[in-house]
């Protein structure tokens, strides 16, 4: 299902002109398949999109086109929709309402209508998915951690394959350890189930491990879009807008600016440090 | 979905927000009573030209004030229409409508041009008498008054709450009644637990600052008389008065 | 040097879970102490013990002082925490309203209030945010004001638990500048508690916790050089502490650089 933003424009007060606005003319195209990361300061309008994109929100002109829908003015989506794209809010853990796990993931099945006996089923593997295991199904939502939390309700999400998964700051509050495990989650739905996700996040250096794809986001316009070398280069941008660039792509940018020499971008440090090697010999 | 900046302070340096708070609390309940009680159109009118004007005078936009019985308009159609249709039409049922809309409109201007501080004030002045009681007043207007700054907490957990559920399938439009009822249940179990968790949150904090509950506090606001809060007062008094006896008439 | 925390053989939990046992920690006056802890660290549960809103057995000694029920208020009021909710952290309705709050809840006059606000939000540069609504702020100002809000006490020791979380990078770089100044011309004793390693750079000493135990606490070139425990939660060093240390290995450069600059300099003299 590929994505398509078309001169996008909305805000919540009516009467507001279209340079006001908190999404402004905005258009971009996602790719299938791949892990989109959408960034910009806080304020700039990242949630509002999400919502958008999601048929939460109407827009006041331009349009979305995802698969075959399309969400306008006068157009907006059904529950088969939601069937096929899902959304991870930000702290999902406080939408929670059932007794159990087990009920708690099964929730959207039943709203989705899936065959009954198939449920149990479908349960166990999304559990499974998310790095879970069965000792967790009778068990009551509030009573676990923020992350097994947080990955139930990944999991209530996963249970009805949607192609296409947007997530608000899914990993907020995560310790390394818990941040390398989800990062490892995002790379197999992609790589092996084929899903096209979207994310908003702010933690660049996360960001960074994993990313084919960067949007940037400043006061409701689209910036700059690109892998995210492309992206991280124009790093003097992205400090106009409040943004950050990964620490090691700081480091290269500087040597340029500096020195003149063009040591290249890297993803791991041992690299950056053959690269500095060579030059300074 | 909810308007967001319902009730919210709008800050101006008006006259209406300079008033006296203790004064103004005692005005806004005169208001609310005189609108209540007058079954003639010529007084509802003419409260209505005088709610006009202090609107008028607290410089805030009117349409903040026209929203709030603009959304309220297929309860006020649903009623005439039940009233038409049973009893006919006739003046007590525009008496009706217009008691509602100035009752809206007087209360709309107290929260809208009133800060919190000035709303505990009040409420602790008026709740005041009650002290003689032993009843700790000063408990209940901190709480009330700091229950308005919940608003935009309650419209915001509301907001999430069903976006996430219509994302997990909910469909409340094609629901029926039996499943709308069921709905409403999914929603307010989290907002409940939500706003309970924030609360307990900000006690901590306020715990945390030294606060509790009962205890004498300065305050960095203090407010005198003007001559204007006693021109205010003196009005809505002699108003009141005049109601009064056409009523009794 | 005085402690001013002094944590012995704290041992606290819920019905089933056991978040610490027999933990102890020691924290010397005017120190700027990085805590970092993973999810199950109880970090959260240590910061509401330290300030008493949970109760402990004499375990807690601040400034000296065993905290209990009795005397939990007066030792808070030499404690401010800013907490990692933007949203919930700052009591009333305008900015005015938050920074007062605590000077009314102990019984400072107008005048005093109102010249004390004054002069910190020109300390902090915050003056064009006074008069503006709570709501209207963005995160990163409204933990800017619960800063603010909790400076205004003078408080001897200042918890930020996990408050940069929800920022971005802008907001947290104004909020790291005001640490460092506080930092070297007060005596305050900051304790950051952070899931970063990257913030410790700002600090002196690091403390590791991981699911409510100490790993280790010590100066902050020291921890760094322990990669075996940092591993443990999966950290490694700050970046440029990094990679001051293997360009080490190669002979690049003699010494840790925190700064980019000066390292860039030194590689190419």
């Amino acid at each position: 299902m590929e994505i398509k933003v078309d001169k996008l424009s909305f805000d919540y007060q009516k009467d507001i002109p279209i340079e006001k606005r908190l999404i402004n003319k905005l258009s971009f195209t996602i790719e299938q398949d791949k892990i989109t990361v959408i960034i910009g300061k806080n304020g700039s309008g990242k949630t509002t999109l999400l919502e958008l994109m999601n048929g939460l929100l109407k827009p006041q002109s331009g349009k979305i086109i995802i698969g075959d829908y399309v969400i306008d003015k006068k157009n907006t989506v059904d529950k088969e929709f939601h069937k096929k794209v899902g959304f991870l809010f930000q702290f999902p853990e406080e939408q929670f309402f059932h007794s159990t796990v087990e009920k708690e993931i099964g929730f959207s099945v039943d709203q989705f209508q899936y065959r009954v006996n198939e449920k149990e089923k479908r349960v166990k593997e999304a559990l499974l998915l998310v790095g879970l295991n069965d000792s967790y199904l009778k068990r009551d939502p509030l009573t676990l951690s923020n992350v097994e939390m947080r990955k139930v309700a990944l999991a209530s999400i996963l249970i009805y394959n949607p192609k296409v998964l947007f997530l608000d700051e899914p990993t907020v509050g995560f310790d390394e350890e818990n941040k390398k495990s989800f990062l490892k989650l995002i790379k197999r739905l992609k790589k092996r189930y084929h899903k096209t996700i979207i994310m908003v996040s702010h933690d660049i250096e996360f960001i960074h491990k994993f990313a084919d794809e960067i949007l940037v986001l400043d006061n409701g316009k689209l910036i700059t879009q690109g892998d995210k070398y492309e992206v991280f280069k124009q790093e003097k941008r992205m400090k106009e807008i409040g943004l950050t660039v990964p620490k090691m792509i700081q480091f290269s940018n500087l040597v340029y600016e500096k020195k003149g020499k063009k040591i290249g971008y890297r993803d791991e440090i041992n690299d950056l440090i053959k690269d500095i090697y060579r030059y300074v010999k | 979905m909810l308007n967001k900046t319902f009730g919210r302070y709008i800050g101006k340096d008006s006259k209406i927000h300079l008033l006296n708070p203790k004064i103004k609390i005692i005005c806004f309940f005169l208001q609310i009573v005189m609108a209540w009680i007058s079954n003639q159109i010529e007084i509802q009118l003419v409260l209505l030209v005088f709610f006009l004007l202090l609107i008028l005078q607290s410089e805030i936009s009117f349409f903040l004030f026209w929203k709030p019985i603009w959304k309220m308009k297929y309860l006020l159609l649903g009623i005439c229409f039940i009233e038409i249709v049973t009893k006919g039409f006739s003046t007590f049922l525009v008496v009706m409508i217009m008691k509602v809309v100035n009752i809206m409109l007087s209360s709309t201007l107290y929260l809208v041009s009133t800060k919190q501080k000035e709303i505990m004030i009040g409420i602790d002045f008026l709740l005041s008498p009650l002290n003689i009681f032993s009843i700790p007043t000063d408990h209940f207007s901190f709480l009330i008054s700091n229950s308005i700054l919940f608003l935009p907490t309650l419209f915001y957990e509301f907001d999430k709450t069903t976006k996430t559920l219509t994302c997990r399938g909910i469909d409340y439009e094609h629901s029926n009644w039996k499943e709308k009822f069921q709905i409403l249940s999914f929603i307010i179990f989290p907002l409940i637990t939500n706003v309970i968790k924030k609360a307990d949150s900000m006690s901590d904090i306020m715990e945390l600052q030294g606060f509790q509950l009962g205890e004498k506090r300065t305050s960095y606001l203090y407010y005198s008389f003007y001559l204007f809060d006693w021109l205010y007062l003196i009005y809505h008094i002699g108003f009141l008065i005049v109601i009064i006896k056409g009523v009794m008439l | 040097m005085e402690n001013v925390i002094e944590i012995n053989g704290l041992s606290f939990g819920y019905q089933r879970k056991k978040i610490f046992d027999s933990f102890s920690l020691t924290v010397k006056r005017g120190v700027f102490l990085t805590i970092i802890g993973n999810n199950s660290s109880g970090k959260t549960s240590l910061v509401k013990l330290i300030t008493g809103l949970l109760p402990s057995k004499n375990e807690v000694r601040i400034m000296g002082i065993p905290l209990n029920k009795k005397n939990a208020k007066k030792i808070r009021s030499y404690i401010g925490v800013v907490f990692d909710n933007p949203n919930t952290g700052l009591i009333g309705e305008t900015v005015m309203d938050s920074l007062a709050f605590p000077l009314e809840n102990l019984k400072y006059d107008q005048e005093l209030i109102l010249s004390m606000i004054a002069d910190l939000a020109k300390q902090l540069k915050i003056e064009s945010l006074l008069r503006k609504q709570v709501e209207e702020l963005s995160g990163g100002e409204k933990q800017l004001i619960s800063l603010a809000s909790v400076l205004i006490r003078n408080p001897q020791i200042l918890i930020l638990d996990c408050a940069f979380t929800m920022l971005d990078s802008k907001e947290k770089e104004r909020i790291y500048k005001i640490l460092k100044k506080l930092h070297k011309t007060t005596p305050i004793t900051i304790i950051n508690i952070t899931q970063d390693i990257e913030e410790s750079i700002y600090g002196d000493e690091i403390a590791l916790m991981k699911d409510g135990k100490l790993l280790i606490h010590d100066q902050k070139e020291i921890v760094y050089s322990k990669e075996k425990l940092l591993r443990i939660m999966s950290l490694e060093p700050p970046f440029m502490v990094s990679l001051s240390t293997k360009l080490g290995y190669y002979h690049l450069v003699d010494n840790v650089f925190y700064d980019m600059n000066e390292m860039v300099d030194a590689l190419w003299k």
